[in-house]
């Protein structure tokens, strides 16, 4: 048997490893894989530095001036993303340098609703002095007389020419706590030493400031962080007039102005003088850097819902406004009837829907711009 | 040469991957912290 055994321990060969063939574990691509799936301290430690790379990249490279040179369908968060449009009209404005002449427009939405395009306001303009007057449309939907301020204080250092300014009794029924909340999370891309004043003005301490661009509105690039892919995608396309309500049933309509006229009837006694004179220094700085004409544009109101206003707030506001634009030496523009709005143009109670309406009021607007400003320095249709 | 170089590799598509996910977490975590949001008006 012991013999026998041997034979046998003879006949079977001893356990061997396999050897890798080169088409196995030598393979680059199986190593290449293997690594990189792999957890090491390699990748970890690398990990951590593309990560801290593209935080230090964002920091240093950030900056107004090679934002106004990228599309900015890269910055904004959707089609309808306002505050970053404006920001990068702003900053492309600052890049552009002096203008012989322009027209600053600057309001809420009803005032963005009420206006086709800057480029239809630029054409009636042409049409009636035959000169290139470059438009800067700065109007975005809830845009406060603070931020305002902000957008004219970035570009107004060489700014002459004509500033609409869009008001309401709703925009100057605004509360300080408006104020407040845009100290904490502010909407616009940059901070403005304007904007700081009027927070010492209305008694609010500034948020210290680092002297980094990237760092000091790290909230709107932090909220905004998700456009990053954009980088593979492609931009997409600001859109002025999406729809974004669909007309009012009586229900919707009797809470929609029931609240209005609340918000008016409580806010615009306790509120509207202060911001009246956010206005004022508004056109006191830009008078104080360059040539400017100013209008205030009383934004269009759905002739139902003033109908339906208490009339003693409306009338209140416009003989404020009229007091308000004498002591400035300004214009007071309400274009509702010479624009002919109707009704069943607008989708609410402030909001123009219709195109015909608007382009109605575009036209109006840009015929009393055009009345207004001195334009002689600004190129003619030769150039 | 040629395996070391692809191990290299490796790490460093993990590294670069996790790397931007670790960048787009961190600023998430940040934009929640501070409250950031880009602001979509709805009217009244």
């Amino acid at each position: 048997m012991r013999l026998l055994a041997g034979v046998i321990s003879t006949q079977n060969p001893p356990i061997i490893p396999p050897t890798p063939t080169p088409t196995q574990a030598g393979n680059p691509v199986r190593i290449f894989l293997k690594a990189l799936v792999t957890p090491s301290w390699g990748s970890v430690l690398g990990t951590l530095l593309v990560a801290a790379a593209l935080l230090a990249a964002c920091v240093l490279l950030v900056t107004p001036q090679r934002l106004a040179r990228v599309d900015v369908g890269y910055l904004l968060q959707d089609a309808r993303d306002d505050f970053a449009y404006i920001s990068w009209r702003a900053f492309r404005i600052v890049e552009a340098g002096p203008q012989p002449a322009a027209v600053a427009l600057l309001g809420a939405s009803s005032m963005l609703h009420g206006i086709t395009s800057d480029a239809d306001v630029a054409g009636v303009i042409r049409e009636r002095t035959g000169k290139r007057v470059a438009i800067h449309d700065l109007t975005a939907g809830g845009l406060s007389p603070w931020e305002g301020a902000s957008l004219m204080d970035r570009i107004g250092a060489d700014f002459d020419g004509v500033i609409v300014l869009g008001i309401g009794a709703e925009l100057l029924a605004t509360p300080p706590s408006e104020l407040e909340g845009l100290r904490r999370h502010p909407r616009l891309a940059f901070r403005s030493s304007v904007f700081d004043e009027e927070l010492r003005i209305a008694g609010m301490e500034p948020i210290p400031a680092t002297g980094n661009y990237f760092i000091d509105n790290s909230q709107f690039f932090t909220a905004r962080i998700g456009t990053i892919g954009r980088l593979v995608t492609g931009p997409i396309e600001h859109s002025r007039h999406t729809d974004w309500r669909k007309s009012l049933d009586a229900k919707t309509w009797r809470f929609q102005v029931d609240r209005v006229s609340e918000w008016i009837r409580v806010g615009y006694p306790a509120n509207a003088q202060a911001n009246f004179d956010v206005l004022g220094r508004l056109i006191a700085r830009a008078r104080a850097r360059g040539e400017v004409r100013v209008a205030l544009l009383v934004t269009p109101i759905n002739p139902r819902a003033l109908a339906e206003f208490d009339p003693g707030v409306d009338e209140r506001f416009m003989a404020d406004a009229r007091a308000f634009a004498a002591a400035s030496g300004v214009e007071l523009w309400r274009l509702d009837e010479e624009a002919a709005l109707r009704e069943n143009e607008f989708d609410d109670w402030c909001h123009l829907g219709n195109n015909d309406g608007r382009v109605r009021y575009t036209r109006a607007l840009a015929n009393r711009v055009a009345r207004l400003g001195d334009f002689s320095q600004a190129p003619g249709d030769s150039l | 040469m040629s395996k070391t170089l692809a191990r290299l590799a490796g790490m460093a598509v993990q590294a670069a991957v996790l790397g931007y996910l670790l960048f787009i977490a961190v600023m998430r975590m940040v934009a929640v912290e501070s409250g950031a949001t880009v602001f979509r008006y709805q009217g009244f």
